[in-house]
């Protein structure tokens, strides 16, 4: 089953990073919808059917955590498998991310390790086309 | 910190914290050491300069200046395109920089304020063209020159004057390691 995806951050450039990545990593892909920040993407999702979020912190009008708290207070999306992409130094706030049911990819990243995330989240097994290059 | 006065320790983990970001994120390779321990006596004319600001614990700003030869294969590497294609639509080259200064200053922030410690850090900014005045609110802590392979590069630091960072010495090993 093809995933349908949501990639929310306020850098162009790094939204083309994460999907000529995501494309890399033979995750059968559906539908990929871009955002700038998580009021944009709060409303792709209500547009949207979306299987998967890959989310930045910092972005203005409404950062990843305020999105991804959003998310999980509201039982369409509570569930929803959902990424955070970050620079994000701080342990606490990436043990606060863990508890709010998201799992953390440190950047610059690299197509082993988004795959290997996404197959965390779906319990699906994919074969990487990738080699190590970093992103 | 005393105010206006360069550390040399903050000067060496820029270039450290800068050296593994451009390599890693842009494949930009440095060529030379020889530049990092500060400010040459003819600077470059810089095309770019972004600017970060972050708070938390201490509050600051971070910039990196480019030349302008620079920003196009900055964008081709970390889109994986040849430095010659076209850019997908929609999206622009300045945000390269921007994504750059924002994964130099995350990867930073921790070194400095610990692991604990939790940093906001804002939109960035680029300005093409001129070079911006320092912020007035944050006292220079440092710079590092780095040579890249495709063009030069200028990193700064400024932290507000009442920043207590952890022991740079001991931050910096923390950084060295990290890059092993």
């Amino acid at each position: 089953m093809s995933l349908n995806i949501l990639v929310v951050d306020d850098s162009s450039v790094t939204r083309a990073m994460i999907i000529k990545t995501l494309k890399m990593t033979g995750v059968p892909l559906g539908d990929i919808h871009q955002a700038a920040n998580g009021w944009e993407g709060l409303a792709v999702l209500k547009a949207h059917k979306v299987d998967l979020a890959l989310l930045d912190i910092n972005m203005p009008v409404m950062n990843g955590e305020e999105m991804l708290e959003t998310l999980r207070s509201n039982p369409d999306w509570a569930s929803l498998p959902v990424i955070v992409v970050s620079t994000e130094g701080s342990q606490t706030r990436i043990e606060r991310l863990h508890q709010l049911d998201a799992k953390f990819i440190h950047k610059p990243f690299t197509p082993e390790v988004v795959c290997k995330t996404i197959e965390e989240l779906t319990g699906q097994s994919y074969v990487s086309q990738s080699t190590d290059t970093e992103f | 910190m005393s105010p206006n006065q360069p550390t040399p320790n903050f000067n060496e983990l820029l270039f450290h914290v800068s050296e593994q970001t451009f390599g890693e994120l842009a494949f930009m390779l440095v060529e030379s050491d020889e530049l990092h321990a500060g400010a040459p006596s003819a600077p470059p004319k810089w095309g770019y300069v972004s600017r970060v600001e972050f708070s938390g614990p201490f509050g600051g700003e971070m910039r990196i200046s480019i030349t302008e030869e620079m920003l196009q294969p900055l964008g081709s590497n970390m889109l994986g395109i040849d430095e010659f294609e076209e850019v997908p639509e929609g999206v622009r080259l300045e945000d390269a920089l921007k994504e750059l200064i924002n994964v130099t200053c995350g990867n930073l922030l921790p070194v400095l304020g610990g692991d604990q410690a939790i940093f906001n850090i804002a939109a960035p900014d680029v300005v093409a063209g001129s070079v911006p005045p320092p912020p007035e609110r944050y006292t220079f802590a440092g710079s590092t020159l780095l040579q890249l392979d495709n063009g030069t590069a200028q990193v700064e630091l400024y932290l507000s004057p009442d920043a207590r960072v952890v022991d740079t010495a001991q931050a910096q090993g923390t950084a060295n390691e990290e890059m092993l």
